[in-house]
């Protein structure tokens, strides 16, 4: 998984970067020690593989069922260094807990997303 | 008084002070009671002391409405009552809860609803039934889930509460009280005694006769010297005040033509998944008080719609629960390479892994008079006309099932804790099988008004002085809580009735 922020309005690096800083990296324990012997790397690979794929799946179903919604813009990601990365992790779960709460959802096939959501992995899969 | 069987009465008249007719946790929580109270009670009942094929194929009859499923089988009517000395509680899980207040209230959204009494008025009867159930005592909520060491996600409240359901250990009352039935001195428990009918006075308004009948045969003929108390269920009350055509041919204390009509269950499905993340840390789903706790009750918490949330989205009552014991059928099937797929994402926004749990939901449905119970053309070997029940539920139940998952779906995003599947595999929420309770209810609904209900507020029938129903059949509505702990409410309440009626 090689794709760049140039080449997507949030590239996937800056993606992974952010589901990183968001604690999926410690939450499924790829934090680099691995488990039963495997490869870290190749472990964080598969993660960002996974993601990506989820991303594409997601996306997929958010263009059918909302066609008019338009993917998550760079701004989200303004600074590539942890700091802003983090920053903007937090921004997002906030914006995704307000969509929630105002009932802004979409149908991503049978998922029920929030619109950030939705337009994040639009942004990721475009 | 003693145990018997109805062939050791073979040639006798009884003429019991008060005859109940039914011995499941209604009709012996009422005998208990009065008996307590110095009062001699007879109660017949249809099987033996311990369950029999016989006694099951008295049940048979016709399901000619919606299917009756429950875990994931499709059950005949045979399957969802039992005869036997202790009724349903000789084979129940135990679940328990309260109706909320909302579910006695007149609601304008909710065509039939409102019972001749407040929330308020059952209250005290509750916490007898606790009591006689053997659980915590209000620990209906999230405050009573909270005092069991359970904690709960931050959910707005204004849109979903927690409910809490309690597990009985469970009372089984034929197993629980049948050396104290066998030893009183007040309650006279005939078995193998099934009420083939009732036959009223001629001008319809006390009971005269109670015809019961063996299986081998012999048939008594009790002259009732007070109240008679019809306390069979949801579904063999109505067969039997149906069946009671000697004085008129719509039944006994049918006017209204109401005997049942309006049948009514607790509609189920599991559908639908929830990603849910860090459940360790939430402890949804069914919780042992700590060590030492009396009683040793499980609860098992959900969710529920609030009172503001059923009148804005037009809704009845329900309940979300989440299971996170593993696959359950095909809800639970094995997740699509999208789901798994999709789920770590979930886990990356949450911020923690997720696990996977299946959504079960119930609600209340609404007593439409195309729900029915009716008489066969076809009688059982005791002569007795076989049931029809023609099932049906309103167009609301599918909507407020898919609202409570949105609901819930509203709640777990917004409080950064999960997701939710609407559509696992691809098949919509609508799409998985609609399931029963075993909570049959509403077929002679109470009301103060003769023309809407076949039982009063005292659960005494308008048309006969004497004779009562007791049990989930009075129920006006039923919001989606296991009836068992309110018909033992009821039962209480009822005995109270009884007592202070023969103290005059």
């Amino acid at each position: 998984v090689t794709g760049g922020a140039a080449d997507h309005p949030i590239g996937r690096r800056r993606f992974l970067a952010l589901a990183a800083a968001a604690g999926f990296g410690a939450a499924v324990g790829c934090s680099g020690t691995g488990e039963g012997g495997a490869d870290p790397g190749e472990e964080a690979a598969e993660r960002d593989d996974a993601l990506l794929a989820a991303c594409a799946v997601l996306a997929a179903a958010v263009s059918t069922s909302a066609p008019d919604l338009t993917p998550l813009d760079d701004s989200v990601l303004a600074r590539d260094d942890a700091d802003g990365v983090r920053a903007a992790a937090a921004a997002l779960r906030d914006a995704i807990a307000a969509d929630f709460v105002a009932g802004a959802t979409v149908d991503a096939g049978g998922w029920v997303l929030a619109t950030t959501e939705a337009r994040l992995v639009l942004a990721v899969a475009a | 008084m003693t145990i018997r069987s109805l062939d050791e009465l073979a040639g006798t008249t009884p003429t019991p002070t008060i005859l109940v007719i039914g011995s499941g946790p209604a009709g012996l929580t009422l005998a208990l009671d009065l008996a307590e109270a110095g009062l001699d009670v007879m109660v017949t009942e249809s099987g033996a002391a311990e369950m029999t094929e016989a006694a099951r194929q008295l049940d048979r009859g016709e399901v000619v409405g919606e299917p009756l499923r429950f875990n994931g089988n499709e059950l005949g009517t045979e399957d969802v009552r039992m005869r036997v000395l202790g009724g349903a509680s000789e084979h129940w899980t135990g679940m328990c809860r309260p109706l909320d207040p909302i579910d006695l209230r007149a609601r304008p959204w909710r065509p039939g609803s409102g019972w001749p009494f407040s929330a308020d008025e059952l209250e005290p009867w509750y916490r007898r039934a606790e009591d006689t159930l053997e659980l915590r005592s209000g620990a209906w909520d999230a405050a009573g889930w909270h005092a069991a060491g359970g904690s709960t996600p931050p959910f707005d409240s204004d849109v979903l509460l927690t409910a809490v359901h309690q597990f009985s250990p469970p009372v089984r009352f034929g197993t629980r009280h049948r050396d104290a039935l066998a030893e009183s001195a007040r309650i006279d428990v005939v078995l193998d005694a099934t009420a083939t009918e009732l036959v009223t006075a001629p001008d319809g308004r006390r009971v005269q006769e109670v015809v019961l009948r063996s299986r081998s045969g012999v048939e008594v003929v009790a002259r009732p010297d007070g109240p008679v108390v019809v306390a069979v269920g949801g579904l063999e009350t109505p067969r039997l005040l149906l069946a009671s055509r000697r004085r008129a041919a719509s039944g006994v204390a049918n006017s209204s033509g109401l005997v049942g009509v309006g049948f009514m269950e607790h509609p189920h499905r599991w559908a639908g998944r929830a990603h849910v993340a860090a459940p360790d840390d939430l402890p949804l789903h069914r919780l042992a008080p700590p060590p030492g706790e009396a009683p040793p009750t499980l609860l098992w918490a959900g969710w529920s719609p609030s009172d503001a949330t059923q009148e804005a989205e037009a809704i009845g009552n329900g309940s979300i629960l989440l299971w996170f014991d593993g696959p359950r059928e095909e809800a639970a099937a094995v997740p699509t390479a999208e789901a798994a797929a999709v789920a770590p994402l979930l886990g990356a926004v949450a911020g923690r892994p997720s696990t996977e749990a299946v959504i079960t939901m119930r609600v209340e449905q609404l007593p439409i008079d195309t729900s029915q119970v009716r008489l066969s053309s076809e009688a059982d070997e005791l002569g007795v006309p076989r049931l029809v029940l023609d099932w049906h539920v309103d167009d609301g139940v599918d909507r407020a099932m898919r609202r409570l998952v949105e609901l819930l779906a509203r709640e777990l995003g917004a409080a950064g804790i999960g997701r939710v599947e609407l559509e696992p595999q691809g098949t919509p929420l609508e799409g998985w099988p609609r399931e029963i309770g075993n909570h049959p209810m509403g077929t002679a609904r109470m009301s103060a008004d003769p023309s809407r209900g076949v039982v009063d507020a005292d659960l005494r029938c308008h048309d006969v002085e004497d004779l009562y129903v007791l049990g989930s059949a009075t129920f006006p509505t039923g919001g989606h809580a296991n009836p068992t702990l309110t018909v033992v409410a009821l039962a209480h309440r009822l005995a109270a009735h009884l007592v202070a009626r023969s103290r005059g």
